[in-house]
């Protein structure tokens, strides 16, 4: 606690959200750029059937919260490991001194350790609530036989799209000004399939599986995502000049999903153009789709871009569950309590979580507070420390 | 075990004068935006190798700035020299493409042919027409066309 106090009281956080939630009638002051992110997430206070706009529906908006008592929701939090334990501590601090409505149960997963029966118990939790909010788990890399927890949670609840929002932050210095993107990532199939083999010593064969139906599912995702949005523009990456079977296939869903969108604008990027274009000219690009792997390269460029895992939120979203995590998903095992890690994109992400949940005011204020904080000058980190 | 890894241990044992790190290539993107100046030599298979390169490419200034070659390393078949940077059919017949990444692959095509000398004077010349910034491509900032600029390279090699 002590530890956690000195963190974000150093970030002049803690005091900026006491202060809101002691005048909790009136409205917060809204940075100019907080007002324009609170419009980026929920209004998920209901079911509702998007329709194309041709007609039809397509995607379905998961209910808020399974888990709701007594005015309170239950939210799964799982801490992960390497700086996740400290980030999830300030999250609930946060949560606490702004009195926000939520219930946190906690399940300590860790992929340090092999322990198939808490991931188990969070996926479990997870279903029951509906929504959940996690740190990033280790993936061992010298053990083939140990799976990604976090894939494994991914697939399991059918988690099909990874959203991260790289939007410049006001008093981050960075190279690029006012950047604003939405990368959308197919989160369950293409090149974590896991499946590999070596039949012939020292030659490895991977398959990477890429579906019509997953892609067209990304694809809808996308498309409506923009409009709910009132985004413009979708850019469908890939590699289909060269992976002409695959990333063809993922490419044909795209174009074909664009049609039912005509005020949107569509186009497509080869993904080694794309990130030449990311990093002279990132302002070019709205929403962003792509297959999985391309997601986690384009995602962290896009990170990097804006000032570093430490700044971008994001989400796992399926048809029935939602969990929420930082944008670039980095364990940050050699910054653990060093009191050194930005809880920003943690925080940010508890945001997006809470307007998921359908408590705008709260995630209004602790946004607001997030904005006025990191726009303080004479509140530095470290660069390295942004992470 | 992972493949990559274990093979890329098994090399640098043979140069343990050599530094190495090892990322994921996620990491690498970001740390590339962020600190390029951190990284040296980096080696990655072939489509990581394909992003990264281009992101290095830009980093370094413009995508009309980077050289690089496909090398058959025991000569048996020839190796070719190229600019990272595509076709660019938005900009074909313009004259406003920068030429510095073809002469500079030219330049690492003379060292590779064993022509050391050659080769110094061909990059010396494209760094010292790149500080005099008085003769730059649209994409540097300046105003010169194509032939323009390959035409004060070619002067400055000349010239020594």
């Amino acid at each position: 606690m002590s530890v956690l106090s000195r963190s974000t009281r150093s970030l002049g956080l803690l005091s900026r959200v006491a202060t809101y939630s002691r005048t909790s009638f009136q409205e917060p002051q809204t940075v100019g750029v907080a007002t324009t992110w609170s419009q980026w997430e929920g209004c998920g206070q209901h079911r509702r059937h998007l329709a194309t706009e041709q007609g039809g529906s397509s995607y379905r908006q998961p209910a808020p919260s399974n888990s709701m008592y007594g005015g309170r929701h239950t939210v799964t939090l799982i801490p992960g490991d390497g700086i996740g334990p400290e980030l999830a501590a300030c999250v609930k601090e946060v949560f606490r001194v702004a009195n926000c409505p939520v219930h946190f149960e906690e399940i300590n997963v860790s992929g340090l350790i092999s322990d198939t029966a808490a991931i188990d118990d969070a996926v479990k939790s997870i279903r029951r609530n509906g929504v959940g909010l996690k740190g990033i788990l280790k993936t061992k890399l010298d053990d083939v036989d140990h799976h990604s927890l976090n894939v494994t949670l991914r697939v399991g609840l059918k988690l099909f799209a990874n959203v991260v929002l790289c939007k410049s932050v006001p008093g981050i210095n960075t190279r690029h000004k006012e950047v604003d993107i939405v990368v959308i990532r197919e989160n369950t199939e293409g090149e974590y399939s896991g499946l590999e083999h070596e039949s012939v010593p020292g030659v490895v064969e991977g398959l990477k599986i890429i579906t019509s139906e997953k892609s067209r599912g990304i694809a809808k995702y996308a498309f409506d995502y923009a409009t709910r949005h009132g985004r413009k523009k979708v850019t469908a990456i890939h590699k289909a000049n060269i992976m002409k079977l695959s990333d063809g296939l993922f490419l044909r869903e795209c174009t074909s999903v664009a049609e039912g969108y005509p005020s949107i604008e569509f186009n497509s990027m080869i993904i080694d153009n794309c990130c030449m274009q990311l990093v002279s000219r990132p302002q070019q690009f709205d929403v962003m789709v792509m297959p999985n792997l391309y997601g986690n390269i384009v995602g962290n460029i896009g990170a990097g871009l804006v000032g570093g895992a430490g700044i971008c939120p994001g989400r796992n979203v399926g048809r029935e569950y939602v969990v929420f995590e930082q944008g670039a998903r980095h364990v940050g095992l050699d910054l653990a309590f060093q009191n050194v890690a930005n809880p920003t994109a943690m925080l940010l992400s508890s945001v997006q979580m809470l307007r998921h949940l359908g408590n705008q005011s709260h995630a209004d204020r602790i946004e607001s507070a997030i904005y006025k904080t990191v726009s303080q000058p004479k509140v530095s980190l470290s660069a390295r420390a942004l992470f | 075990m992972v493949f990559w890894d274990e093979v890329f241990e098994d090399v640098a044992a043979e140069f343990p004068q050599v530094e190495t790190e090892s990322l994921l290539v996620d990491r690498a993107c970001m740390d590339f935006v962020r600190w390029p100046e951190d990284f040296d030599v980096v080696v990655a298979s072939n489509l990581f190798a394909d992003i990264l390169s281009d992101i290095a490419a830009v980093v370094t200034g413009s995508m009309g700035l980077a050289p690089s070659a496909n090398i058959n390393p025991d000569k048996v078949h020839p190796s070719l020299f190229e600019p990272v940077h595509g076709a660019a059919f938005d900009i074909m017949g313009k004259g406003i493409a920068n030429p510095i990444a073809t002469v500079s692959a030219v330049a690492m095509m003379l060292d590779h042919l064993g022509e050391a000398d050659a080769a110094a004077r061909v990059d010396a010349a494209v760094a010292r027409c790149l500080e005099e910034r008085r003769v730059l491509t649209a994409d540097l900032g300046g105003s010169a066309s194509t032939s323009q600029m390959g035409d004060e390279a070619a002067r400055l090699v000349v010239a020594g």
